[in-house]
């Protein structure tokens, strides 16, 4: 019924954390090697090719010479090393590989997933990937002059030391929240479909990107949102029914503004090293009422406004609350609309 | 509303393309890449294995199939773009041949597809299952002739997205509107710019499906300049009922139509009698009858859950 | 040495049936002995056996002859009296759909057969091993047992107590669908079809929580209904609160838009009768609006090889019982039509109405089985 041939019967080996490689020579070819959470190998068999390698939090530092495969995963490995003349076709996924400081050059992957590799402070000449994603990579410098970014997508989300994007290129995807130092998108660089812009130094939508989609740490927001909040009415947040969407235009426009314009209710006051503290709220349509505490830095006397769950009574209690939490934006409400 | 998986597309027989396959005839059959319930296999694994095989360049149509759990259809997109070099002649991509015993079209999990287009330039025919977490992205489509979006619950987002595509020679526009329980909140609003005749000048089919206001979009479309350029209108697997029967019984753009289907309505016999006279080939099967609960009256689109 | 049969004729004869008095089963075996030119079996009730088991002994006279056991059904009488005999007593109040946990009653049935094994005189037959039908009516330990068999099976989820716990396996698992399925049940009484997603939570299931007394009640209500989300959720906890066996859930082939699977009885270590369940919904059960349709029409579609792999899996793994005179399986072909999935086992599913293997039903075929599966067996009791 098919006219296509009969399929061949894959090669597959899987190791289990104590296994070894010891049996596998150099030159051997496999379909797949899952290797995941091994912790007896070191470094893959010279030569060997292999489809796809799975190798996700294993104890492989070195990749070995000569390995060839479409597909290479080493997610959370302690890979130190991945040898010049490696060839990894389709994608390399590495993310969080603490020990990973460089790449070889030559990497021809169209799927480079980078995110998270904190020692990583270059990258190779010669790059042309369609996804590059290196979020969180906060040693890394620089991005590569001659980098060409094939249509995908590049994410340098938290890289806050890039100065700069590549002069051309062109993505479906722009992640450069939290990159301080980029406050343009070079005309040659081209973006058609969204664009996330939290944090960066961007102040406005370049005109070649007008059109494309803008995001706010992953919530599609508009320009206005993301680069004019102080245009935004209190009736126009108040009526905004997402609650995401909402929270980002809260954010954007200032709690403490807002608070002030939209007549909130007071709930506590008190007095503490920083000053006045208040605890205040407005109630929104169809979701949990907003409650902020406002207080006071002791060492630096900047005012700050948190967002605290609608439970809260007291400022102290309130207070408290932050205080289990890094980062107050962690709170996310309840209801999603 | 039972459905199948493909057994032809883009004019051909698909069958699918099985791991450890090393030659593949695309002048006589159409691969479809899906995961197996036991097997290891992912589809971007089996599209490395496919495109490693000759017949990857002369592939012009392609259809990917179930893809396990709660996995977006985002690596499989991916793959497709960094393999894009290895298929040089695609024109014809389903994405989400799922049925509902695979999973709900309601469930099905898209991403973000803007890499397709840049990557896939010849694209002619683009159908896609399925539209949570759908994006289209601002694109450019310069050959695409047919573009269907199926879904129980279709964005307003991704109707404007598609709306805007830059594509001058689209003459199929199939979308899925869907029920607002699962985020089809689109509005007759939103297909102003389309029904004025603004966009897509070679339009020929008009196919606004499975919409839970068909009666206004029905009243919308009737009087739209739009009509004049299209054969066909498809306003099927809706909840048409009379009110909206009477603005294309009144409409003399939707006399003029060769085809006008509404299978799947709420029309009396009564209306269907003077839409079967009105001039177009008209589908009025699937009668259906509105449904009493709790006091209030029910009329249910065909695909939503 | 004498063989099974006896000069005096059939080594059915006596037949001892043990099963409900007058149900289809026990009627539907009694009209093949018949057609057979057999005399008629004698037929003692489960729930006169628990009263008085060794009056089961009293049926073989001449020491020797057939046990045939039967499925206990779902009589409430006989449920009583099963359950009494597996250490627990039934609240008997209840209307009859409420759904009340088996554990009790599945005791009862293993001890009742376990009780007709020794009781018999070594010289008898019997149909079925007391071990195998406690094994095939736990839904969980037939699971294992047929892949630590190889049989092609849906991956099996760790025990959960409650939703959140299958969810937080389903998400380890990477499974978005599962089935769960009490772990002691039959039929679809109680089983759901879940779906979860970021959005959403949805559950197909003929059970419904209803209020009561003391917070909701499990009920069957031989209606297939969707929930969604809360209520689904609630579902759920209370199906699994019962103890409960929770697989992917494998996508069936489904022509036509509508999904189905086969119920493929293997008789004498040979595939038999096989039934074609078809339906608009992942759950094809007959009662719950399951259509039957002819076998053929999947076994055109399939390719040979994979038809071929299914009914030889089931064939093997009932091969491993072979003091059961027959194992029901049920099995599909996935989506793609390619590979095969097994389902359930089954100790008594050899009621298949209407279906007819070399021109004969499930009971006669049996009956023209039986002289060679006995004469290929060593009776109870008599060791070499």
């Amino acid at each position: 019924m098919t006219t296509a041939s009969r399929p061949r019967e894959p090669v597959r080996r899987t190791l289990h954390p104590q296994d070894s490689l010891a049996e596998t020579g150099a030159g051997t070819v496999l379909d797949q090697l899952d290797m995941s959470r091994n912790r007896a190998v070191r470094s893959l068999p010279d030569g060997l090719v292999c489809h796809r390698i799975l190798a996700r939090e294993s104890r492989l530092e070195t990749l070995g010479r000569g390995i060839r495969c479409r597909e290479l995963v080493l997610d959370g490995s302690a890979i130190a090393r991945i040898e010049a003349g490696s060839e990894v076709g389709f994608r390399l996924s590495a993310r969080a590989c603490h020990r990973l400081a460089a790449l070889p050059a030559g990497l021809r992957a169209g799927i480079l997933d980078l995110r998270d590799c904190l020692a990583l402070e270059a990258l190779p000449p010669g790059l042309s990937p369609a996804f590059l994603d290196l979020e969180g990579c906060s040693a890394l410098t620089a991005l590569p002059d001659d980098l060409i970014l094939r249509g995908g997508r590049l994410n340098i989300r938290d890289c806050a030391l890039i100065p700069a994007l590549p002069d051309r290129g062109s993505v479906a995807q722009l992640d450069i929240a939290g990159c301080g130092r980029i406050d343009r998108v070079p005309e040659g660089f081209r973006v058609t479909s969204w664009i996330d812009v939290a944090g960066s130094g961007l102040t406005a939508l370049p005109p070649h990107l007008a059109g494309i989609g803008v995001r706010w740490r992953d919530v599609p927001v508009d320009e206005r949102i993301a680069f004019r909040p102080h245009e935004l009415g209190i009736a126009e947040i108040l009526g905004e029914r997402n609650a995401e969407r909402r929270r980002v235009m809260l954010e954007r426009f200032g709690f403490e503004t807002f608070m002030a314009a939209a007549n909130a209710e007071e709930l506590d006051a008190d007095h503490a090293p920083g000053g006045e503290r208040r605890l205040l709220r407005v109630a929104l349509d169809g979701d949990e009422p907003l409650v902020c505490v406002s207080v006071g830095c002791p060492s630096t006397g900047r005012r700050y406004f948190l967002r605290v769950p609608p439970t809260m009574t007291t400022c102290h209690q309130a207070v408290a609350w932050t205080a289990g939490f890094d980062d107050p934006a962690d709170y996310a409400p309840l209801v999603e609309t | 509303m039972p459905y199948e998986n493909l057994t032809t597309f883009f004019g051909r027989p698909v069958e699918d393309f099985q791991s450890g396959m090393e030659a593949w005839d695309v002048t006589r059959v159409v691969p479809r890449l899906r995961v197996e319930y036991d097997s290891e296999d992912t589809i971007p694994s089996m599209l490395g294995e496919y495109a490693a095989l000759p017949a990857a360049e002369a592939t012009d149509a392609l259809v990917i199939g179930y893809w396990q759990g709660e996995d977006t259809s985002q690596e499989i997109v991916e793959a497709l773009v960094s393999y894009a070099g290895r298929f040089p002649n695609l024109r014809a991509l389903f994405l989400g041949d799922i049925v509902s015993e695979e999973n709900e079209i309601s469930w099905i999990n898209q991403s973000d597809l803007s890499a397709l287009w840049p990557a896939f330039p010849h694209l002619e025919h683009v159908q896609v299952r399925g539209a949570n977490g759908l994006i289209l992205g601002r694109f450019e489509a310069p050959r695409l002739t047919t573009l269907i979006l199926e879904s129980g619950g279709l964005p307003r987002r991704v109707v404007q997205e598609a709306l805007a595509a830059g594509a001058p020679e689209l003459r199929h526009l199939e979308l899925w509107l869907g029920t607002e329980d699962y985020g089809g909140d689109s509005t007759p609003d939103d297909f102003a710019d389309l029904f004025a005749g603004r966009l897509f000048p070679k339009l020929n089919t008009l196919a606004l499906r499975d919409c839970a206001y068909a009666d206004d979009l029905a009243t919308a479309v009737a009087q739209a300049s739009v009509l004049e350029r299209v054969a066909t209108l498809d306003l099927s697997l809706g909840n048409l009922t009379d009110a909206g029967a009477e603005a294309l019984l009144a409409s003399p753009g939707v006399a003029k139509l060769s085809r006008l289907d509404l299978h799947h309505h709420f029309l009396t016999d009564a209306t269907m009698g003077r839409l079967e006279r009105l001039g177009p080939a008209v589908d009025l099967s699937q009668q259906q009858q509105a449904e009493e609960y709790g006091g209030e009256i029910y009329r249910s689109i065909a695909v939503s859950e | 040495m004498r063989s099974a049969a006896g000069p005096a004729g059939s080594p059915l004869d006596p037949c001892v049936i043990l099963g409900v008095a007058g149900d289809e089963r026990v009627e539907g075996f009694g009209a093949a002995l018949a057609r057979a030119g057999l005399p008629p079996a004698r037929v003692l009730d489960y729930a006169g056996f628990a009263e008085a088991p060794e009056r089961l002994a009293a049926l073989f006279p001449e020491g020797r002859g057939l046990l045939r056991i039967e499925s206990p059904g779902g009589d409430p009488r006989i449920r009583r009296a099963l359950t009494r005999l597996g250490g627990a007593e039934e609240d008997a109040a209840g209307p009859a759909t409420r759904l009340v946990p088996d554990h009790a009653f599945q005791r009862g049935l293993a001890a009742a057969l376990r009780l007709a094994r020794r009781i018999v005189p070594p010289g008898v037959v019997a149909t079925h091993d007391p071990d195998a039908v406690a094994l095939f009516y736990d839904k969980r330990a037939c699971h294992a047992a047929m892949a630590a068999a190889g049989v092609a099976v849906p991956r099996a989820l760790p025990p959960s107590g409650d939703f959140e716990a299958l969810r937080t396996a389903m998400r380890a698992a990477g499974l978005a669908r599962v089935f769960v399925k009490p772990r002691f049940g039959s039929g679809a009484a109680g089983i759901a079809a879940l779906s979860v997603s970021r959005d959403g939570i949805l559950a197909l299931s003929s059970a419904e929580l209803v209020p009561g007394g003391g917070g909701a009640v499990l009920h069957h209500s031989h209606r297939l209904r969707r929930h969604h989300g809360a209520e689904a959720v609630a579902l759920v906890d209370a199906i699994l609160a019962r103890d409960a066996h929770a697989e992917q859930w494998v996508p069936k082939a489904a022509p036509g838009g509508r999904p189905c699977d086969l119920r493929l009885l293997v008789v004498g270590g040979e595939v038999a009768h096989t039934v074609l369940r078809t339906a608009s919904g992942p759950i094809t059960n007959l009662d719950l609006g399951g259509r039957r349709a002819d076998a053929d029409g999947l076994r055109a579609l399939a390719p040979p090889a994979a038809w071929d792999a299914l009914r030889e899996e089931c064939r093997r793994f009932a091969g491993l019982f072979p003091d059961n005179l027959h194992v029901a399986f049920d099995v599909a072909l996935t989506a793609s039509l390619r590979r095969h999935v097994v389902f359930e086992a089954n100790a008594f599913g050899d009621l298949i109405r209407r279906v007819r293997h070399q021109g004969l039903d499930p009971y006669e075929w049996q009956v023209a089985r039986l002289p060679a599966w006995i004469a290929a067996r060593r009776p109870v009791g008599l060791a070499a």
